[in-house]
């Protein structure tokens, strides 16, 4: 009986042992996770409870001083390069080592490793599209042609394994120990993986849902409703410019059949538009100080750990700092002793379609200028938690990755569309930034640009020296007029780029006359710019508010940027509103009920700013989504995307073709029009708002837009902020809307007593139990700002914590 | 009486010596083999190890919540569909108690068929 009992405990507990350090299904190892000495718990100590005065970090060839300023911002001081990127990638990984290596999973197609079945789909997209093929080639690029930054990556993925290694259970950051996985070795292939993520979040294409639409609409329509330029162009590059050189010649071939067939493929999700980031510089004429003030605010998907982490990296030869990306190497924007700088995404369609033939089933060779050529096969392995490997086969042709085919995405086996995109070349985008880290003028800042690929962006510049400077850099195809809109013939060497548009010929601008440069994602030139130039995204408001604002200004602080990069102004809602409401019918109107009354007073009244506390911007915004789609939707057939106009050109269509055949649904017997249109869609809106007012009571901006910062699993909704309370969105400067906004907001000014100022939507550590975790994120939404200025080792006066790095 | 207060010490001083250093499933058998040297009784074995294991992780726990002031616990609570952190931090108590217990519960069983042979 005793063995019987013995036995019976025993194996309880066994059992508990066991059981506890398991995950079942989404529940994670309890035992590990409760253990006060390793689990959780240890999690909670933030940062300046619990630091190192001293570490030794091998191969460093001098000692590195690295002292905290009281936001947790790192300021680096080391000797020479080499010290100081090995130290960047130790400390960015002590900060934010989860966030990182997941970003860069989600580059390489390998979040099923992480979170199991769920992710297979989104995964076989990633490798699809070639992400990982992407980074190969550009890491065997900068082996070979750059081996000084493939050095430097080196000893930032040494920095980073020193630290992975030193890690012991307790400090692992607590997303491993809740999905429990283990960080794995950094190499120099991931951080290039990690640019090419950039790439993939910024870069969109709707060639596909572009040839549907013309099969649908016609080519007169889509020239109408979708043109190239739009009528108040208000481009990166000021309209007077005038081109100064000769451009390459690149002539559209005779006969271009397009393939003309309807595409029914479930596309891939699109970069959100409306994502504005905005970056300026104005020049000393305009300011008070007589320097120049430059301001930079990348807008992306709002999220934690925040996508950027501050630092100064100083070495005996030049001291930079701004906002760097874990993973990366040096500053991505920010400034140091002689110049700033600062990116907004330049967009430009630099993804094409071919659609490919194949000789049959077995995908082997395919058919190109009258010849069968031989395909590649990349056979991919994803791995997936708790399972057995996924396998994917991926055929390759010169164009690029077959994406869509018989496996993925579509039903019929006809369908093989091969994807060409830039951020599939050579490239060594981390040079860029590199050179710019100790760039002293616009000389260093052009060369430093010239080594620039994808994803294309607008650099503004400002320089000690007084000089100002914008350049739309990217790598872009030579295309003939009308290039790539559509889904291209694979087999017609005429659809092939013609090339790329030289550096020296991409847009730009050195001390306008009008004395500033600015970019907010609009068109990058004015239509005399001597090659084609299409993308569908291109911003119609913020360009235009922030043009007249910097014209109008004179006397700028930094202060008055700050400001504007947290502008409200709706200028979308100031020009269609007052047509929405001048095609409002008055016996509509006279019907109204009370709450239709006072919704259709607080429109009348408003003066078109989107203050959180203000309750006008839910009405437009309704209203609007409801007429947009009441003007649309007529369109939208299951399972084969479009497309639809944007709210520019429907403004413009409601403005000036209210009687238009196109405002009518031939599927109804009534006839529509642009005023019959706005008067339902007003009823909609006011039966919403009803409903709204009884569920939320709360109906003011900041309650419906619901900004919510997002921790990057999902699910993990307690480590996020849901509904934070502030203004902005879509369109406006201050594009904060639902998801996304300002990740980072930087203000500079250049020259003797210069200042800088900066505020991102979280905090410096990526661990959700630090103080340091989300503390900036109430100043962010607020509007404030904190000191960045470029500091010496002995102008600390009030630190946090300083470590020493000896060999 | 004895026994299990010794037994109930050693507990406490292990969990708190040994556990930053060990996982909790060495510090199992090391609350077992010691159980098994103290040979208190069956119940007494059971509780004191199992409160001296619990009692250890809960004031662990609440000192780092205390000296942290943390958001942790709460957004760990949340995660985990409890209403409140003072769960959590009762939850790892009696996690404590319960592998404490059963580990000590083995030990001194396991003593207990030595001691028939003898």
């Amino acid at each position: 009986m005793k063995y019987i009992g013995f036995l019976f405990v025993f194996l309880i507990t066994l059992g508990l042992a066991i059981s506890l350090s398991l995950q079942f299904g989404s529940v994670p190892p309890i035992g590990k996770l409760l253990d006060p000495n390793h689990g959780f718990w240890q999690n909670s100590y933030s940062e300046d409870m619990d630091f190192e005065e001293e570490l030794d970090l091998k191969n460093l060839s001098n000692k590195v001083k690295v002292i905290y300023d009281e936001n947790l911002i790192p300021h680096i001081f080391a000797d020479n390069e080499k010290d100081l990127y090995r130290v960047q990638g130790y400390i960015t990984a002590k900060h934010r080592l989860w966030q990182m290596e997941f970003q860069t999973m989600a580059a390489a197609g390998r979040i099923s490793e992480i979170v199991g079945p769920m992710a297979i789909e989104l995964d076989r997209m990633t490798r699809r599209k070639g992400l990982a093929f992407a980074a190969e080639t550009s890491l065997q690029y900068i082996q070979k042609e750059h081996p000084d930054t493939y050095e430097l990556v080196e000893a930032y993925a040494d920095g980073v394994n020193q630290y992975i290694e030193s890690l012991n259970a307790a400090e692992l950051p607590i997303e491993y120990k809740i999905l429990d996985y283990k960080p794995e070795t950094w190499s120099a292939y991931k951080s290039l993986l990690l640019l090419k993520y950039m790439a993939d979040m910024l870069v969109g294409d709707r060639d596909l849902e572009y040839t549907n639409l013309r099969n649908q609409i016609g080519q007169e329509m889509l020239d109408k409703l979708y043109p190239d330029f739009p009528e108040e162009n208000d481009p990166v590059i000021e309209a007077e410019r005038i081109w100064d050189f000769v451009p390459l010649e690149v002539s559209k071939p005779d006969s271009t059949g397009y393939p003309d067939a309807d595409i029914f493929v479930n596309t891939m999700p699109q970069p959100v538009e409306g994502i504005g980031s905005n970056n300026w510089a104005v020049s000393g004429a305009k300011t008070k100080s007589g320097n120049p003030i430059l301001a930079n605010d990348p807008h992306l998907s709002l999220n934690l750990p925040s996508l950027w982490y501050v630092m100064q990296l100083s070495t005996s030869s030049h001291s930079v700092k701004g906002a760097t990306l874990p993973g990366a190497l040096g500053i991505i924007s920010g400034f140091n002793q002689d110049i700033a700088w600062g990116v907004t995404n330049a967009t430009r369609d630099t993804r094409d379609w071919y659609a490919i033939q194949f000789r049959d089933e077995s995908r082997t060779e395919y058919l190109y200028d009258e010849v069968w050529v031989k395909s590649t096969f990349r056979i991919e392995e994803i791995k997936v938690k708790g399972q057995g490997s996924f396998m994917d086969t991926v055929v390759y042709t010169h164009h690029g990755p077959v994406v869509y085919d018989k496996n993925f995405r579509s039903d019929r086996k006809d369908v093989n569309f091969s994807l060409k995109w830039t951020a599939h070349l050579e490239s060594n985008e981390q040079k860029t930034f590199l050179l710019l880290n100790k760039g002293k003028n616009h000389v260093d800042y052009i060369n430093a640009l010239n080594h620039y690929t994808s994803p294309a962006q607008n650099f503004v510049f400002a320089s000690k020296d007084g000089d100002i400077a914008m350049k739309v850099q990217g790598r872009f195809p030579l295309k003939w007029e009308g290039q790539g809109k559509f889904l291209m013939d694979g087999k017609n060497p005429d659809f092939e780029w013609k090339g790329f548009i030289p550096n020296e010929h991409n847009p730009s601008t050195l001390n306008p006359v009008r004395g500033f440069v600015s970019s907010a994602n609009q068109h990058s030139v004015d239509p005399s710019y001597p090659y084609y130039m299409f993308d569908h995204s291109f911003e119609h408001y913020r360009n235009r508010r922030l043009n007249n604002r910097l014209e109008e200004m004179s006397q700028i602080t930094s202060k008055d940027m700050m400001a504007l990069q947290f502008d409200n102004f709706h200028l979308h809602a100031s020009e269609a509103l007052p047509v929405m409401l001048d095609l409002l019918d008055s016996t509509e109107v006279s019907r109204l009920d009370d709450f239709g009354n006072k919704y259709l007073n607080q429109l009348k009244k408003w003066n078109f700013n989107a203050f959180p506390n203000q309750e006008e911007p839910t009405l437009f915004h309704v209203w609007w989504e409801k007429l947009h789609q009441g003007i649309w939707s007529k369109w939208k057939i299951e399972g084969r995307p479009i497309v639809l106009p944007n709210k520019y050109q429907t403004t413009k269509l409601l403005l000036n073709e209210p009687e238009n055949e196109i405002f009518d649904n031939p599927e109804t017997t009534e006839k529509e029009t642009a005023r019959s249109l706005a008067s339902s869609s007003f009823s909609e809106m006011v039966e919403t708002m009803k409903e709204i007012e009884k569920t939320e009571k709360d109906y003011s901006w900041a309650n419906y837009k619901k900004t919510s910062v997002l921790h990057l699993v999902p699910n993990f909704k307690s480590f996020s902020h849901i509904n934070v309370y502030t203004g902005g969105g879509a369109g406006i400067l201050n594009a904060t809307s639902e998801r996304n906004g300002a990740s980072w907001r930087m203000v500079v000014e250049m020259g003797e007593g210069g200042e800088a100022f900066g505020i991102y939507p979280g905090g410096q550590s990526g661990n959700p139990g630090s103080k340091y975790y989300d503390n900036l994120l109430k100043k962010w939404a607020n509007g404030e700002y904190v000191d960045v200025s470029l500091k010496s080792e002995e102008s600390f006066s009030n630190s946090l914590f300083t470590t020493l790095f000896k060999n | 009486m004895k026994k299990s207060l010794l037994l109930f010490v050693i507990v406490v001083l292990m969990v708190l010596l040994v556990g930053p250093y060990a996982p909790y499933w060495i510090l199992m058998i090391g609350v077992a083999i010691i159980s098994f040297l103290v040979g208190a009784g069956k119940v007494s074995s059971f509780v004191s190890s199992g409160l001296g294991f619990g009692l250890t992780w809960m004031a662990l726990s609440l000192f780092i919540s205390i000296k942290t002031d943390s958001e942790l616990p709460k957004r760990m609570a949340e995660l985990m569909g409890l209403e409140n952190d003072n769960l959590l931090l009762f939850g790892t108590a009696l996690l404590g108690f319960l592998i404490g217990g059963f580990s000590g519960l083995t030990g001194s069983m396991l003593r207990k068929l030595f001691e028939r042979k003898n």
